[in-house]
C-alpha cells in the first residue's frame, strides 16, 4: 500500500510448479491451511500406522524377535505421540479452519496470518520430531528417536536413565507444537466470538462449531501447563535443576500430575471434534432436525468444563490417597452423564427418520456403537479398584483405542465423506467407500475388540514380547491379523481420495440436500466464501430457504 | 495485488465486483521455520539457534511490514457469472410431518406427573421422620443420641470406621456435619424418585411407595452395606432400619401423592414433543 510499485513487469516468468507451490505456502486462506492440516495428518496416519503395523507383527507370536527391543521402545512412543499431536490435533484444527468460517458465514478466521503460523509450526514441528531419527545422537546403537512413551514419565526422562538427545526431541516437539495449537485454538475461539453472520446468534450457530469452541477452549487452558512442563524437563535435563528429581527433592509424581492435566482434557481435545462432526451428519442423513439441540450444547459445555477435574484417573495406580482417589473416580463417572445425554440425542435424532445409508452415515452409526463400547469400558476403568488390577494392561489399550479410532477415526472418516465434495467439488466414490468402511471396520473391531482379552488375562502394554506359556498368543495373533484387513481398508480409502479428486463424479453445490451455511456456496468455495455476506433466520438457514412454507424459525 | 497503482485498482474495480482480502504472504512460513530452528539448537548446535533467531527477526519485521501502517490486502475479482453459486430453489409442500403411532411410535407414557418439587418435599420430610427413628433406636436401645449419627457419617469418615463403640457414642461434630450432609442428600434424591418412579407404577400407588419400595431399597442396602459401610452393617438392628424405611416411604410417597399434578409432553403429538416442529397451534396462528 505504502509504495507503488515501478516495475511491475520486471519478475521473470516462473514456472507453474513454483506458482502452485508458491500459492500454498504463502496462502493465509482459511480453507487452503484447512486442507493442508487434514492431508499433513493423513500423512502422518499413515506413518503412524506403519509404527503400528510393525508393532503387531513383533507381538503377533510370543518370543519373536523381528527388531531390537530399543527400536520396539521408540515405536510406541512414536506411534502415540503421532496418532495424539500429528493426526488428532491437525484433524481436529483442519476440520475447524475449513469448516467453521463457512458454516458463520465470514470470509476467513479472524486472524488469518496467525492462522498460517499456526500450520506451518505444527508442520515444522512434525518434521523436527521426524528428524530424530536421523539427527538423535545414537547412544549404545539404539536410535536417537524418543523411546520414552507417549507420557514421558519422570524420572525416565532424567539424563541419567535417558543419556541421549531422545527425550528433548519430545519435549522440543511438545512445547514448539504447543505453540501452533495456541495459535490456532485462540484463532477459532475469537472467530466464533467475534466474526459470525448476521442472525447467527450463539444458539443459532451449527453444533459442530459449538464443540469445536468448546475443544479449543480446552486446548487454551490444558496446553499451557504441558508447555510449562516441557520446558521445567528440559532444565532438569540440560541444566541441572530438580523439578522432577526425586533424589534432588523434587517430584517425579507432579510430571504425572503436569502431564494429565493436559493428557486428559487431550482426550477430549481429540473426541469432541468427532462429536461435532457426528452432530452434523446425523440430522442431514435422519433428515431430521437434531434431537434436543440446546441439551446438546449444554452437555458439550459440560464435557469441557467436567474434563479438567479427572486427570488423576490416570494416576490411580500411583498410590495417592483414598481421598483423592474416590474423588476422581466420581468426577470420571459424571463424565458419562453428559456423554451419555449426547448418544441418546444422536439416537433420538435418527429415530423415526428416513435413514439415508449414505458413506458419512455409515461411519457415524459405527461411531455410535464402537464409542458406546469405549465409554463402558471407561467407567469401568474409572472404578478405581478396577484400575487397579488393569491399569497398563493391554486392556487400557484396548479402551482408548476404541476411543480414538472406533469413535474419534470413524467420525473422521465420516467427515472426509461428508465434506470432501464441498472442497473438491466431486464425490468420493461410494462403491470404494464400501470397501474401506467394511474392511476397517472388521479389522478395527477384531484388532482391538479381542485386544481386551490379553489385557484382562494380564499383559501389560508397552512389552517387547512375551513368554510362551501365559496363553496370549492366540489372542495376538487375531489382533495383528485384524492389522491386515484395516491397512486394506486405509489402502481403500487413500485410492479413493486420489482418483475422486480427480475424476469422482461432479457434486454441485449442495450433493446432500444439508442445511448449514458451507452448503450455500459452490463446491469448491471461491477464495471469498461468499459473495454477499449470508443472513440467518434459524439454525437451519437453507432448510428456511427450501421449504419457506414451513419455516425453522417459528419452531425456535 | 496491493501495490497496484490506486488510479489502476479503481478502473479494474470499475469493470468487475471484486472482493478485498487478505493478501498471501511468506512471513508465517518463514517466521515458523525460524521458531522451530531456534528450538532445535537443544539438540544441534548453537549455530542453529542463531541462524533461526536470525530468520525469526526476518520473519517478524516482514510481518510488521505486512499489517503496519495498513494490512496488506489483495482484490479477489467475483467468479465469473456461470460459476457462481446456483441460487436455492424452495420446495414447498414437501415436508412430511410424524404422527404419534406412527412407525410403531410408543404413545403409553404418563398423561400428567407429580412436580419434581413434590419429590423434593416429600424427600425432605421423609428424611426428618427416618432421622427421628433413627435416633430414637439410639436414645432407646443403645443409650446414645450419636450413635446413628456416627454410624451413619463411617460412610464416607475413615476415623469413624476404625472407630470404637465408646467413641461411636460420643458427640462427634464433623461426623454430625457429615451425617446431616450425606442424610440430606440421599433423601432428597430418594424423594425425587419417588416423585418421577410413582406415576409410572400400574396403580396402587400408596403400596409401592409405602411397603414395596422401602423393602427394596433395604434389601439393596442389605446386600451392600457389608461394603460400603462395614460399621454400620456391624452395628445396625434391622428391624429398626426396616421401620424407618418405611415411614421414609409413607411420608415420602404421602407427600408426592398429594401434590397436584401437572400435564406432561406426552399429550402433544410426538413430531412436537422431539422438537421437530413447534406447537402446531403457534404456526397455525403465525400463518
Ligand atoms: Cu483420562
Amino acid at each position: 500500500m505504502a509504495s507503488s510499485d515501478i516495475t511491475p513487469d520486471a519478475s521473470p516468468p516462473r514456472s507453474p510448479f513454483m506458482d502452485w507451490a508458491r500459492g500454498w505456502m504463502t496462502t493465509v486462506d482459511h480453507k487452503r491451511l484447512g486442507v493442508m492440516y487434514i492431508s499433513s495428518a493423513l500423512l502422518f496416519f499413515v506413518v503412524g500406522g506403519l509404527e503400528a503395523s510393525a508393532m503387531r507383527a513383533q507381538l503377533s507370536w510370543s518370543q519373536l524377535d523381528l527388531m531390537e527391543p530399543g527400536t520396539f521402545n521408540t515405536l510406541f512412543t512414536m506411534h502415540g505421540t503421532t496418532m495424539v499431536f500429528l493426526v488428532g490435533m491437525p484433524m481436529l484444527f483442519g476440520f475447524a479452519n475449513y469448516l467453521i468460517p463457512l458454516m458463520i458465514g465470514s470470509r476467513d478466521l479472524a486472524f488469518p496470518r496467525l492462522n498460517a503460523v499456526g500450520f506451518w509450526i505444527f508442520f515444522f514441528s512434525g518434521c523436527l520430531l521426524y528428524y530424530s531419527s536421523v539427527g538423535g545422537e545414537a547412544l549404545y546403537g539404539l536410535a536417537g528417536m524418543p523411546d520414552v512413551g507417549w507420557f514421558a514419565y519422570a524420572p525416565l526422562t532424567a539424563i541419567n536413565y535417558s543419556p541421549g538427545n531422545g527425550p528433548d526431541y519430545w519435549l522440543l516437539f511438545v512445547l514448539v507444537g504447543g505453540i501452533g495449537s495456541l495459535a490456532t485454538a485462540l484463532n477459532v475461539v475469537v472467530t466464533v466470538a467475534t466474526m459470525r453472520c448476521e442472525g447467527m446468534t450463539p444458539l443459532r450457530m451449527p453444533l459442530l462449531v459449538w464443540m469445536i469452541s468448546v475443544a479449543c477452549g480446552l486446548v487454551l487452558i490444558a496446553m499451557p501447563p504441558l508447555s510449562a512442563a516441557s520446558i521445567m524437563m528440559l532444565f532438569d535435563r540440560h541444566f541441572g535443576s530438580h523439578f522432577f528429581d526425586t533424589q534432588g527433592g523434587g517430584s517425579a509424581v507432579f510430571w504425572q500430575h503436569l502431564f494429565w492435566f493436559f493428557g486428559h482434557p487431550e482426550v477430549y481435545i481429540l473426541v469432541l471434534p468427532g462429536f461435532a462432526i457426528v452432530s452434523e451428519i446425523i440430522p442431514v442423513f435422519s433428515r431430521k432436525a437434531i434431537f434436543g439441540y440446546p441439551m446438546m450444547v449444554a452437555a458439550s459445555v459440560c464435557i469441557g468444563v467436567v474434563a479438567m477435574g479427572v486427570w488423576v484417573h490416570h494416576m490411580f495406580t500411583v498410590g495417592l490417597t483414598a481421598g483423592m482417589n474416590s474423588f476422581f473416580a466420581a468426577s470420571t463417572m459424571i463424565i458419562a452423564v453428559p456423554t451419555g445425554i449426547k448418544i441418546f440425542n444422536w439416537i433420538g435424532t435418527m429415530y423415526g427418520g428416513r435413514l439415508h445409508l449414505k458413506m458419512p452415515m455409515l461411519c457415524c452409526v459405527a461411531f455410535l456403537f464402537q464409542f458406546l463400547c469405549a465409554g463402558l469400558t471407561g467407567i469401568m476403568l474409572a472404578i478405581a479398584p478396577f484400575d487397579f488390577q488393569l491399569s497398563d494392561s493391554y486392556f487400557v489399550v484396548a479402551h482408548f483405542h476404541f476411543v480414538l479410532i472406533g469413535g474419534l477415526l470413524f467420525a473422521i472418516f465420516g467427515g472426509l465423506y461428508y465434506w470432501f465434495p464441498k472442497a473438491t467439488g466431486r464425490m468420493l466414490g461410494e462403491k470404494l467407500g464400501r470397501w474401506h468402511f467394511w474392511l476397517f471396520l472388521i479389522g478395527f473391531n477384531v484388532t482391538f475388540g479381542f485386544m481386551h482379552i490379553p489385557g484382562a488375562m494380564g499383559m501389560p502394554r508397552r512389552i517387547y514380547t512375551y513368554q510362551a506359556d501365559r496363553g496370549w498368543e492366540i489372542w495376538n495373533v487375531i489382533s495383528s491379523a485384524g492389522v491386515v484387513l484395516q491397512a486394506a481398508g486405509v489402502c481403500c480409502l487413500l485410492v479413493n481420495i486420489i482418483r475422486s479428486a480427480r475424476k469422482g463424479a461432479v457434486a454441485g453445490d449442495d450433493p446432500w440436500d444439508a442445511w448449514t451455511l458451507e452448503w450455500a456456496t459452490t463446491s469448491p468455495p471461491p477464495e471469498y466464501n461468499f459473495e454477499k455476506p449470508p443472513k440467518v433466520h434459524s439454525r437451519r438457514p437453507l432448510w428456511d430457504l427450501k421449504h419457506p412454507d414451513d419455516t425453522d424459525g417459528a419452531y425456535e | 495485488m496491493s501495490q497496484d497503482d490506486p488510479a489502476d485498482r479503481e478502473t479494474q474495480a470499475g469493470a468487475e465486483e471484486v472482493i478485498r482480502l487478505p493478501a498471501p504472504t511468506a512471513w508465517p512460513i518463514i517466521l515458523a521455520f525460524g521458531v522451530v530452528l531456534m528450538a532445535a539448537t537443544v539438540v544441534t548446535n548453537i549455530v542453529v539457534g542463531c541462524f533461526g533467531f536470525v530468520i525469526l527477526l526476518a520473519g517478524a519485521v516482514g510481518w510488521w511490514h505486512d499489517v503496519f501502517p495498513v494490512d496488506q490486502h489483495e482484490d479477489v475479482a467475483l467468479a465469473p457469472e456461470g460459476k457462481r453459486v446456483r441460487e436455492i430453489q424452495p420446495r414447498p409442500g414437501q415436508v412430511d410431518h410424524l404422527k404419534v403411532g406412527e412407525a410403531q411410535h410408543r404413545v403409553r407414557l404418563p398423561e400428567s406427573i407429580h412436580p419434581y418439587s413434590a419429590g423434593v418435599r416429600g424427600g425432605i420430610a421423609g428424611g426428618v421422620v427416618m432421622a427421628i427413628f433413627a435416633v430414637l433406636h439410639g436414645v432407646l436401645d443403645e443409650d446414645s443420641f450419636w450413635f446413628p449419627v456416627n454410624l451413619l457419617a463411617a460412610v464416607v469418615m475413615p476415623g469413624m470406621a476404625d472407630a470404637s463403640l465408646e467413641q461411636l457414642k460420643q458427640f462427634n461434630g464433623l461426623a454430625l456435619t457429615v451425617c446431616l450432609v450425606v442424610h440430606g442428600l440421599v433423601s432428597v434424591l430418594l424423594g425425587l424418585l419417588y416423585g418421577v418412579i410413582l406415576p409410572m407404577l400400574p396403580s396402587r400407588h400408596f403400596l409401592w411407595g409405602a411397603v414395596v419400595l422401602p423393602l427394596m431399597w433395604t434389601g439393596i442396602v442389605g446386600a451392600t452395606l457389608g461394603v460400603v459401610n462395614p460399621v454400620l452393617s456391624e452395628y445396625v438392628d434391622w428391624p429398626w432400619f426396616i421401620a424407618a424405611q418405611v415411614a421414609f416411604g409413607l411420608v415420602t410417597g404421602l407427600v408426592v401423592l398429594r401434590s397436584e399434578p401437572i400435564a406432561t409432553l406426552q399429550t402433544w403429538p410426538l413430531a412436537e414433543r422431539v422438537a421437530l416442529e413447534g406447537r402446531r397451534a403457534e404456526s397455525e396462528d403465525r400463518s
